[in-house]
């Protein structure tokens, strides 16, 4: 794998710091004192999402990570694991509940998600920005109410609870924004 | 009517308020010295001998010399320093300069390879003396101005805790590698002292005030004499403001023996790091051995001045073109 110098380090490049994938997401030149040139690292922690900060005499080098971002299908689940497939290659993958997280609860079978891989093996799932779902189970709310006031809760077809207005009925198709959790609003 | 437009390489990313802006701020500095009696000089870009500080890396080209058959090596200076020294050693009095320098490999929000230093030396000022004037430009420039003054020694024990002098090295290396998250512990105790400064004490100065902070380590000394009553210091100052470091300033060395070994300790250091080694400015030391007249001297890093008093953070801001539009 090729090694990238401090100067190389732009927002985006993947290495791997500390044995873990990371993400650069900024790159600050620094030169105290007129004395010897450093860089102030900003990384992101692919494994863990965590941000993390170094500071590297410029001209260092760490080694490029193989990452790479994949549009995969999402099949179905038994439970432990997820199921994907690469809809160019047809290859299948499988990852466990932990490695899925909180993207379970916005999967529903032949969606479409971007499954992060490092050295081929998966590292994060993200569901698609926006899912349609059914209500599966949620209060009668106010009759006419169109408001939209405090909202009620409601469970949709894949188990994820989610506020939704007064109006939205069970079995109706609503569209969620799975970055925030809110409702965006009903589908016909 | 200036077309603002950003992104577009033909086109100057400033704003044509900044360009009128930094134009007063010239015409302001100018009727400063020109109140004080102070001759503006200009002097050579091209040279053929530059400054053997380790860490500043130059720009060379080729004079074609008609007469020789061999191209010449000239040097884009790092700072005037040298060819303002020679004139002061002629005996021309205080002068001053607004000058482009360069230095090879420095590329951020507060440094284009291509910058403007206002330089200027006083004859017969101590390094006090030069500060205060210093004070006196900055509130000229910038009204109701806030200067506060302290020691190298004094901005390590209030916002480090410990003193930069005697602190043993590998205390210092540790605090740094620990509190700035380096990679690699830094080599050195001056390097690793630098550090610290900059990214740990100076975002603690108030922002809006010009911070002087005087009596480096003589490790850090540069081109500045020693203090003469206590050798471990060097009468070198920094200004730093809104963030930025502002100016480098010394009361200058004035003995050519003294300069010449610092040259050569430079030329090892950059032996060490495997930097090309430059030409000693051999006509330099000769102005020294002539004579210098007791002075003190400074050099204002003027983009960041004007980033500073417009409120701007990045350099391509306040120069027409940077390096990788010009």
């Amino acid at each position: 794998m090729t090694t990238y110098s401090t100067n190389e380090f732009k927002p985006g490049l993947k290495v791997i710091m500390d044995n873990d994938p990371c993400s650069i997401l900024e790159n600050e030149y620094v030169k105290p004192g007129k004395g010897q040139a450093f860089n102030r690292v900003k990384l992101r922690n692919l494994k863990n999402g965590r941000v993390i900060e170094r500071t590297f005499k410029s001209g260092d080098a760490l080694e490029g990570a193989d990452v790479m971002d994949v549009e995969m299908t999402y099949l179905y689940n038994d439970g432990t694991h997820w199921h994907f497939m690469s809809p160019e290659t047809f290859e299948q993958h499988q990852t466990d509940a932990t490695m899925v997280g909180d993207a379970k609860q916005w999967l529903k079978e032949q969606d479409t998600c971007i499954i992060t891989l490092w050295n081929g093996s998966p590292l994060t799932i993200t569901p698609p920005n926006f899912v349609n779902l059914v209500v599966t189970e949620t209060d009668p709310g106010l009759k006419g109410d169109t408001s939209g006031g405090g909202g009620k809760p409601a469970t949709l077809e894949t188990g994820a609870v989610v506020r939704v207005p007064l109006f939205v009925q069970t079995g109706e198709l609503i569209k969620v924004d799975t970055r925030t959790g809110e409702y965006v609003s009903r589908v016909k | 009517m200036f077309h603002e437009l950003s992104d577009t390489p033909w086109a100057s990313a400033t704003t044509l308020n900044t360009l009128k802006q930094r134009a007063q701020i010239l015409r302001h500095i100018r009727q400063f010295f020109t109140d004080l009696d102070i001759l503006e000089v200009e002097t050579p870009l091209l040279g053929q001998a530059i400054g053997t500080d380790p860490h500043l890396h130059f720009f060379t080209t080729e004079f074609c010399h008609p007469d020789l058959p061999v191209k010449k090596t000239y040097y884009l200076q790092t700072s005037p320093e040298f060819a303002m020294k020679r004139l002061l050693a002629q005996g021309v009095g205080s002068i001053y300069q607004i000058t482009k320098a360069f230095r090879n490999g420095d590329k951020s929000k507060l440094h284009n390879p291509e910058f403007t230093l206002l330089e200027w030396y006083r004859v017969g000022f101590d390094y006090h003396q030069l500060m205060q004037e210093m004070g006196k430009l900055f509130q000229a420039l910038v009204p109701h101005a806030k200067l506060t003054f302290l020691t190298y020694t004094q901005a390590f024990l209030n916002f480090a805790g410990f003193d930069p002098l005697t602190a043993k090295e590998n205390f210092v290396i540790a605090y740094c590698h620990r509190n700035l998250s380096l990679t690699k512990p830094t080599e050195d105790k001056d390097t690793a002292l630098q550090l610290i400064l900059s990214m740990i004490i100076e975002p603690k100065f108030p922002h809006d005030e010009f911070v002087f902070v005087y009596d480096f380590p003589a490790s850090q000394a540069a081109l500045s004499a020693l203090k003469p009553d206590n050798p471990a210091i060097a009468q070198r100052f920094e200004v730093y403001y809104k963030g930025m470091e502002l100016a480098n300033g010394f009361q200058e060395l004035t003995q050519s023996t003294e300069q010449h070994q610092r040259f050569l300790a430079d030329l090892k250091k950059r032996e060490t790091l495997s930097y090309p080694l430059p030409p000693i400015d051999h006509l330099f030391l000769a102005a020294l051995d002539y004579g210098l007249p007791f002075c003190s001297g400074v050099a204002v890093g003027l983009d960041r001045l004007v980033m500073g008093m417009l409120g701007l953070d990045d350099i391509s801001q306040v120069i027409t073109f940077t390096h990788n539009q010009a």
